[in-house]
């Protein structure tokens, strides 16, 4: 330790840990700097802004096994205005700790000396360095404030360029280059409770700040998230407020608004469990054709800090943000047409460029109307990842995951009456029914194994294989020259088994029939089954083009007859166009395995998949219709009207 | 519903299909009669019976 006294005031200074730069003096606000030549006063900075943060200087913590005291913090403005604190931590091994705290969020890194960051001016959004992280923002910060003892020397209102990074598993890392090279610091992003921290400050005079009174109209303003909310505005009389160390400061009014909330700000409601208040709402557009407005109300809930409930034709949606490492997209800056989160594939669905165009209530950045960014969304119902790029002062991306309400959920989760039924199919809005798809493919390999044990079992085994000449066969008494009658060789059948009777007419014919009247006779039993086999060939010329119809070969597929002795009686008639009377060939079989019957049961069991196929496809255009990126093809014109559940 | 309706319908469908299959069921269009033992040995015209034994056929 080494005391000291201001040089510019005089009031005791105290060099604590050995590695620090500078200690800002408690009294006057100088900064207080060790060198070679000795104890230096090297300029003022600011006092520090209330931020409401649980943290305060000389709090423990213990952070992976080393513990830790939090010896200085200083105060940045980002480029969008708002502030963020760093605290600086020493530990116990000498190292110094960066603790980060930035919409309720901490992160902690460390200083690391073998990371190879590259140029600022080569930056891209969603660009992976170092080792799997993701570049989430760049931009330049300005040193506000500082207050205790400091691992670096602050100067008041010097700028520096930084960039932020995300990885895998709450992984986080900043690049500094306010050095050359610039310097790496990595660590993850942590709850109070993995740092150990159990000495929080005491109630900040901005923590306290939960109502205020509008600068215009003396509307009674009550904030929410009181330590995070960077700017409210007035749902009366339209007045946008900063809010700056605790008090308001008015910069501009709107004008009235033609929307409202569904929800009115500071309703209370419950999600997955969640206790959230409304404390802000939006309005937001993009123009293709025309404009398309969807409404957003920004949610707080103390541990989770901020999450979105979005509606757009009356589909709601619950939004929570992702960090850019969680997600992997192979064109950060771009469209790719995947991107992968979770395990899972969402596919693109719209790009466009949103607008801010109505806004009320508190938000923890400096919400303005007009405030743009490229949106970039994906869809896998029933859910969504939305990829918004800011491309003015800081660069950002920021990813979130969007899981689809329906109405009655929304309804139950805030208390309102009165929500309207979702108009056409929403991107996020699941299948109601069922698409049997999976069921099908069980049922088919099911049917399949049962056809594959009936082709094996049935033993297809051939009893008669006979041709008869006609021309020898008794003529019946009475009948005409050109009929004759014949019976078949018995034949022995198991009576297990379906039998297949093939007929054919085994002479030359030309525009002729031979018509066969088949008896299959049990010769025991005198059952028999009869049937008919009609054979023909007819064929010409008509009007240049040759023609022909008929069969010559047929056959009859009959029930099991019963075991035993069977023959086969055959009356036969044929006409002119056989010279001579024909050859008849006889074929039975037993057992015999029907294809024709294993396609009817396929198209049995297909009949209900196909219809709710077909409803999927259906419903899948109407998803997809008003995107240019449809699987479906173009973008189809015309409206929708029909409403879904 | 609908899963467990098509799950019953297709088990039914498959089911009555391998039953009717194994079992030599046909849909089949063939009368069947029983030849009085009398007119089994009778002669007879064209579609009446008359059979008295194998006779014919190569």
């Amino acid at each position: 330790m080494t005391a000291a006294n201001c040089p510019s005031c005089g009031a005791p200074v105290e060099f604590a840990i050995g590695s620090s730069s500078v200690v800002v003096c408690g009294t006057c606000r100088s900064v207080v700097a060790r060198t070679d030549r000795g104890i230096e006063d090297h300029g003022k900075v600011a006092a520090l802004i209330e931020t409401g943060s649980p943290l305060q200087l000389g709090a423990t913590g213990q952070y992976r096994g080393r513990a830790f005291r939090i010896m200085g913090r200083s105060q940045l403005r980002h480029q969008a205005g708002g502030v963020w604190d760093e605290w600086y931590a020493a530990f116990d091994d000498e190292r110094w700790g960066w603790i980060a705290e930035a919409q309720g969020r901490f992160y902690i890194t460390f200083k690391t000396a073998d990371a190879d960051a590259p140029p600022y001016d080569v930056l891209t959004l969603g660009a992976r360095l170092l080792d799997d992280y993701v570049v989430a923002e760049f931009g330049t910060a300005t040193v506000m404030a500082a207050a205790g003892e400091l691992p670096w020397e602050p100067v008041q209102g010097e700028e520096y360029r930084y960039a932020d990074l995300t990885g895998p598993e709450q992984r986080f890392a900043t690049i500094d280059y306010s050095e050359t090279p610039p310097v790496v610091f990595k660590g993850s992003e942590a709850t109070l409770k993995e740092l150990g921290i159990t000495e929080f400050a005491p109630g900040s005079a901005r923590a306290k700040l939960t109502t205020l009174n509008c600068t215009q109209c003396g509307g009674a303003l009550e904030l929410r998230a009181p330590d995070q909310a960077e700017r409210i505005w007035c749902p009366y009389c339209g007045s946008g407020h900063d809010i700056t160390q605790g008090k308001l400061q008015f910069f501009r009014k709107l004008k009235k608004s033609r929307v409202e909330p569904i929800i009115p700000l500071g309703t209370a409601g419950t999600i997955d469990g969640d206790a959230y208040v409304v404390a802000g709402f939006m309005e937001r557009a993009v123009t293709f054709d025309r404009d398309y407005y969807w409404t957003e109300y920004l949610l707080y809930n103390r541990e989770k800090s901020f999450r979105w409930l979005v509606m757009s034709d009356w589909h709601w949606s619950f939004v929570t943000p992702l960090r850019p490492g969680e997600v992997l997209d192979a064109a950060p800056e771009g469209t790719a047409m995947n991107v992968h989160y979770s395990g899972r594939s969402y596919r693109l669905f719209q790009h466009a460029t949103a607008r801010v165009t109505h806004v009320v209530g508190e938000f923890y950045w400096r919400v303005e109307t007009g405030e743009q960014a490229d949106t970039v969304d994906y869809v896998s119902p029933p859910f969504g990842i939305s990829k918004e790029l800011t491309r003015t002062g800081a660069r950002e991306i920021s990813y979130s995951h969007a899981r689809y309400m329906q109405p009655g959920e929304v309804a139950a989760a805030f208390k309102v009456e009165g929500l309207e039924r979702p108009v056409g199919v929403g991107p996020m809005q699941p299948f109601p029914g069922s698409t049997l798809g999976l069921l099908w493919m069980v049922m088919l390999a099911l049917l399949i194994g049962v056809a594959i044990y009936l082709g094996a079992t049935l033993p297809n085994r051939t009893v008669l294989d006979q041709t008869y000449d006609l021309s020898t066969a008794a003529v019946p008494e009475g009948a005409p020259p050109n009929a004759r009658v014949i019976f078949s060789e018995p034949f022995e059948l198991a009576g297990k088994h379906n039998v297949e009777v093939k007929a054919e007419a085994a002479s030359p014919v030309d525009n002729s029939f031979v018509w066969l009247g088949v008896d299959l006779v049990d010769e025991a039993s005198g059952k028999m089954q009869s049937f008919e086999v009609p054979l023909e060939r007819y064929s010409g010329v008509e009007d240049g083009e040759q023609w022909s119809e008929g069969k010559l070969r047929d056959n009859t597929f009959l029930s099991r007859p019963d075991k035993g002795r069977h023959v086969l009686r055959v009356e036969s008639q044929w006409g002119t166009g056989f010279p001579t009377p024909p050859l008849i060939r006889l074929v039975v079989r037993e057992g015999v395995f029907r294809v024709g019957y294993l396609i009817l049961a396929l198209i049995a069991i297909s009949i209900l998949p196909f219809f709710a196929l077909m409803r999927k496809i259906g419903w899948e255009s109407r998803r997809w219709k008003d995107s240019v990126y449809s699987p479906f093809g173009e973008l189809t014109a015309g409206t929708d009207d029909e409403e879904e559940e | 519903m609908l899963r467990t309706l098509y799950v019953v319908l297709a088990l039914v469908v498959i089911g009555g299909y391998g039953y009717a299959a194994s079992r030599g069921l046909e849909i089949s269009t063939a009368k069947k009669r029983i030849v009085p033992p009398g007119m089994r040995g009778a002669a007879g015209t064209s579609r009446v019976f008359w059979y008295g034994g194998y006779r014919g056929g190569k």
